[in-house]
């Protein structure tokens, strides 16, 4: 009995002593740490997804490994629906090293836009909830979460047409002048392409069709006019104006307004 | 002659009390000193600071009563109290093994959430160990105090045997 009490007497203390110097050393690596995720960046091509990037950097300058590190981005709207999310995995980050890498999440603008054309007229903020999760020292899991937002600036906001005024071109068509004007809010990308009208009268009658080109850069204003030839038997007072935006970053219509 | 007895068990005592004493001091400094490590930390950790003033004084109670009561069998009871004890406020202080944390920033308060139930895991293992060592040694004192006892009692009946 002596011996065994002996025994589990040196063990303890034995682990007592290891105990304590993993948890100094793991502390004071912790201490060491350098850890940053930094402030989330936007990235646009003329004709590519827009991409909102996630950067992340760690310094392991301790005396242990970080290993399951999963970094999470969620992109939700102001109403707290999900819009769109990323993960990224790096299974282990040894010590003494130094490792950086980004979570990107991808907005193919086609898609964003189809399933909410608002986001192209009105101004809103996205909440972004970004988690880290990491094991440091096969010991210690941690979970870092924060929310944060980022201002969404329309392309097309207050998008809007003047009053309809119409010149006889020939005896049997008319030219009809509507003015356009709207801001470009988004920081992003700059609007270039073409705006393409379509008249329709108070029977739903084609009565003729006009376009324009548009290159706004970002935080700009836009206003102009656009021409339609229309069949002077077709007009009316009152009808439907069926708007189509087409640029290498989206593609939208018809965005539908009364005239008259 | 009952004087006499008072004294020579006050003699006995005194070093025993003040062995516990000093062993009382040296414990509460110890925590003392761990609190101050872990001023910074205690705003994050709701239940530390109730715990551990709770924890200290019965830890210090059983510490002083385990050391005034050395050689009797409720010395090895206290050591097992303390070691459960110890065991308990882990859990508590520590919430299971998961802290959720939240932490206060200028710009963008962060959350963050610690699980150290792989290390609560060894500790308590640990601790278990010097758990089944008390409880070792108490059987181990146990059977001596037994077996002192059935000498005592031969010798008895052997000197009446011889008388």
């Amino acid at each position: 009995m002596k011996h065994a009490v002996r025994a589990l007497g040196w063990a303890t203390k034995i682990f007592w002593v290891l105990i304590i110097a993993f948890t100094g050393t793991a502390i004071y690596s912790a201490l060491n740490l350098r850890m940053n995720l930094g402030e989330p960046q936007v990235f646009s091509s003329s004709n590519g997804p827009l991409v909102l990037s996630f950067p992340l950097f760690i310094n392991n300058t301790g005396y242990y490994d970080l290993s399951e590190l999963n970094a999470t981005v969620y992109l939700m709207d102001d109403n707290n629906s999900f819009v769109s999310a990323s993960a990224t995995f790096v299974p282990l980050v040894p010590r003494g090293s130094v490792f950086s890498t980004a979570t990107n999440i991808s907005l193919d603008m086609d898609d964003f836009i189809q399933g909410a054309p608002g986001y192209l007229f009105n101004d809103t903020v996205f909440n972004v909830d970004t988690s880290l999760s990491l094991r440091y020292a096969y010991a210690f899991a941690f979970e870092f979460s924060q929310n944060t937002t980022i201002d969404w600036g329309a392309p097309l906001c207050d998008f809007s047409a003047g009053q309809i005024s119409h010149q006889p071109h020939n005896s049997t068509h008319q030219k009809a002048t509507i003015p356009l004007s709207f801001e470009n809010h988004s920081p992003f990308f700059g609007v270039t392409g073409t705006i393409r009208l379509e008249m329709y009268n108070e029977m739903n009658d084609f009565m003729g069709s006009g376009t324009l080109f548009v290159d706004v850069a970002p935080h700009s204003t836009y206003e102009n006019r656009v021409e339609a030839f229309v069949e002077s038997s077709t007009l009316t007072g009152s009808g439907m104006l069926h708007y189509y935006f087409d640029t290498p970053m989206f593609s939208f219509g018809p965005l539908v307004m009364s005239y008259g | 002659m009952v004087e006499k007895d008072w004294r020579i068990h006050l003699k006995k005592a005194i070093p025993r009390i003040l062995k516990a004493v000093i062993l009382s001091i040296l414990f509460y400094l110890i925590l003392f000193f761990i609190s101050s490590l872990l001023g910074p930390v205690e705003d994050f950790v709701p239940l530390y600071r109730p715990l551990t003033d709770v924890f200290a004084a019965i830890f210090i109670v059983l510490l002083f009563a385990s050391e005034l009561s050395h050689g009797t069998v409720f010395h090895h009871i206290f050591n097992f109290a303390k070691a459960l004890l110890f065991i308990i406020y882990l859990i508590y202080v520590l919430d299971g093994g998961i802290l959720p944390l939240s932490i206060p920033a200028s710009v963008r308060p962060m959350n963050v959430v610690v699980d150290v139930r792989v290390f609560l895991t060894i500790l308590i293992s640990v601790l278990t160990l010097g758990l089944s060592k008390n409880v070792l040694q108490t059987i181990d004192f146990l059977s001596e105090k037994m077996a002192e006892d059935q000498g005592a009692k031969t010798l008895h009946s052997f000197e009446a045997l011889k008388d």
